[in-house]
């Protein structure tokens, strides 16, 4: 094989396909792309949510280390130290009740 | 041609607004022409994998696109950093084995003497030979627009193409 022979090889033989790609191809494009999108989409709300959701315990918890310093509130807890149990079991019970989008599948977007 | 009459600049703004059928346009378009290159350069077994995933990136990333290149070249640096990014992969699963895993088989080749040929050149080349021999001599991209796809400084590339097609010529016996 010559040199012009040689050049010719080459660009006949790595010259891409101008054809449209088929459309299987880009159906599986497309799905991966709305799954990558989907997946995207959980993930900041799942990190919003637990963002928000840190912040909210966080404030309860500083609120009820703050209320637990009263004096009176001290020795009401000294006296029946089950209660702060008690007020835990039914802010969480609030939480669950107000906070039902937490337990709910993730929205599928069309 | 001006941005504004670049038909895949108008694709890609539509697309970075959320159209998906206009991503889906874009994608046939270039669809072959970005699995072609990832055939040379990685094997077509993994042709389609990695245009896949170049496609879903580059669907990530258009809000980010600003036009200052082609959209063409743009996907297909894309496509190449997939190809490096699963390279790795690739290399550190086979360390991990201590097993020699080879990256994707080389396309059979089918047809006449000369195409079988050159593939078995092919073959013989680093990856970024190949790729950068593909995209100059193949895609017809200039030095200056393989060595941005790359990543190479344009000396390198001028480089490595001539090196590529030097052992080219050498196993294909080429006569001056």
């Amino acid at each position: 094989m010559d040199e012009a022979g040689f050049e010719a090889l080459l660009k006949r033989e790595l010259a891409p396909s101008e054809a449209p790609a088929e459309s299987g191809f880009v159906a599986r494009v497309d799905r991966a792309v709305a799954e990558a999108d989907l997946y995207r989409r959980t993930r900041r709300r799942i990190l919003r949510q637990l963002g928000s959701e840190g912040l909210a315990v966080g404030a309860v918890g500083a609120s009820l280390a703050f209320v637990t310093q009263v004096p009176d509130v001290r020795e009401a807890l000294t006296q029946a130290p089950g209660l702060l149990s008690i007020a835990g079991l039914l802010l969480l019970l609030f939480w669950l009740l107000v906070h039902p989008t937490s337990l709910r599948a993730p929205r599928r977007a069309g | 041609m001006p941005p504004e009459r670049d038909p895949d600049l108008v694709l890609c703004r539509r697309a970075a607004s959320g159209d998906r059928g206009a991503f889906a346009l874009l994608v046939s378009a270039h669809g072959n022409r970005l699995r072609g290159f990832l055939a040379h350069v990685a094997g077509a077994d993994l042709a389609d994998e990695l245009a896949q995933a170049a496609f879903v990136k580059a669907w990530q990333a258009l809000p980010g696109f600003r036009g200052e290149a082609r959209f063409s070249s743009w996907l297909c640096g894309i496509g190449w950093r997939c190809f490096i990014d699963h390279a790795r992969r690739e290399r550190s699963e086979a360390r991990r084995r201590e097993g020699a895993a080879s990256l994707g088989d080389p396309a059979e080749p089918a047809g006449q003497a000369d195409r079988i040929d050159l593939q078995r050149a092919l073959d013989r080349l680093d990856a970024v030979e190949r790729a950068a021999l593909v995209l100059c001599e193949g895609h017809g991209w200039s030095h200056g627009e393989a060595a941005a796809i790359l990543r190479l400084p344009l000396g390198t590339l001028k480089g490595t193409v001539q090196r590529a097609k030097r052992k080219c010529r050498d196993f294909l016996g080429v006569t001056a």
